[in-house]
């Protein structure tokens, strides 16, 4: 396993390495404790408001995907998965992801309270609301790839179980300081954790509850378009602006501090990184649309885009400009020919969830040792 | 779940669309 990984990921490493590839360490400098404490609070109040955003992203390219007689639902599933996903991460998931024990699988199930203290460097609050956006978050990476043909309340328990539980889990194993944190494994703002979660949470779905109504001929090829036809292809664009506005505050919200001018350094070079990573997919899937299949395909360059952006999550601090480009550009890359194997395999994600945050968030995941020497396979071996 | 309420729309159903059939709101007026 970790020889074919190698093999995979040993040519891209390369390049990457070529191109420079690291960024550097910055002088720290320091303010008092409670300068500190609001710094790094107002980082995740702001950042938090950003990631909620997204779900406006998700609203508006979920609902320009699907055909024009399934919008109305789209919109219902996206308010309400948002709003179950909050309450059941106050109810349970906060605590059953840091309540876990060190390099534990489980936390404790009891609500959130507040325990803030200026030791902490933030308050409480402003963490639960930070980490609650994420979770909102993954559960709206599932909705799109099960539209048009799933009953509103199974997917509202669905995303309950998800929120409440499932991702809970996942995310404290690492963020929570639990078993794979102890392996030392890394993500940075969760390519693996948020978006595998949620893609593998998506592709799961999409099998169960099988594609639409003649989305695939009796030889296995998509159907024509016409009848599955996006509905609007603007409101997918403004989606994807949407998504990658409120990655600043994914991305740079999990540097998780502010109370420092290194901090302040770090967190615009994962706002640049994370910005060129998503025009590296968008750049990288018109190329390949055009050269390989003949058309600029808008769709995959908005996924392209997304590919991207959830590829260099997993690391977007270390990495030079250039080797951000790659990262993402092979995010883009690795979006259109996902698609392609889902059409393959006659798996139905109306949204291309799968591709765009489970497929580039592995390699995402996979090539942060090329960047972050303090990352390694080791583990594996 | 699939015993009870069941987790996939009707053939009929989603013909219709989920708007028609889940929300009984359309999001456009006109359609092609």
């Amino acid at each position: 396993m970790t020889k074919m990984i190698k093999l995979i990921t040993a040519p891209l490493y390369s390049l990457v390495i070529l191109m420079g590839l690291t960024s550097i360490g910055h002088a720290e400098t320091t303010v008092s404790a409670e300068v500190g404490f609001i710094f790094n609070t107002l980082l995740f109040l702001i950042c938090g408001f950003l990631v909620m955003f997204m779900a406006a992203g998700f609203a508006m390219l979920e609902s320009g995907m699907v055909t024009s007689k399934s919008v109305s639902v789209i919109c219902a599933k996206n308010i309400g998965l948002f709003s179950i996903a909050g309450i059941m991460f106050w109810l349970v998931g906060y605590n059953l992801a840091y309540g876990i024990p060190e390099g534990g699988y489980i936390g404790t199930i009891i609500p959130w309270s507040d325990s803030s203290a200026i030791e902490t460097g933030y308050s409480d609050g402003s963490d639960w609301y930070f980490q609650m956006v994420f979770c909102a978050t993954t559960v709206s990476i599932v909705s799109g790839a099960m539209a048009e043909r799933i009953k509103l309340w199974p997917f509202f328990l669905f995303a309950a179980i998800l929120a409440g539980i499932l991702y809970p889990i996942v995310m404290g194993w690492q963020w929570g300081g639990g078993w794979l944190a102890e392996l030392g494994f890394s993500d940075f703002a969760g390519s693996t954790l948020v978006h595998s979660t949620g893609g593998a949470a998506a592709l799961a779905g999409a099998i169960i509850i099988g594609p639409r109504l003649g989305r695939f001929t009796k030889s296995g090829a998509p159907a024509p378009i016409k009848p599955f036809a996006a509905s609007s292809i603007p409101l997918v664009t403004v989606g994807v602006f949407i998504l990658w506005l409120g990655w600043f505050g994914f991305n740079g919200g999990s540097q998780l501090a502010m109370g420092t001018a290194a901090d302040a350094i770090a967190v615009s070079t994962i706002f640049i990184n994370t910005f060129l990573a998503g025009a590296g997919g968008v750049m990288a899937a018109a190329t390949v649309t055009r050269l390989g299949f003949g058309k600029t395909d808008v769709v995959q360059m908005l996924n392209g885009c997304i590919g991207g952006l959830v590829a260099i999550t997993a690391e977007p601090l270390m990495p030079s400009p250039l080797a951000a480009i790659l990262i993402g550009g092979v995010g883009g890359v690795i979006v259109v020919y996902g698609t392609k194997l889902l059409f393959a395999l006659q798996i139905d994600d109306v949204v291309g969830a799968i591709p765009a945050h489970l497929f580039a968030g592995i390699w995402g995941t996979l090539i942060v040792p090329a960047t972050n020497p303090d990352a390694s396979f080791s583990a594996l071996s | 779940m699939k015993a009870t309420v069941g987790l996939r729309l009707s053939k009929e159903a989603e013909t219709k669309g989920t708007d028609v059939s889940e929300t009984g709101v359309i999001a456009y007026a006109i359609r092609d």
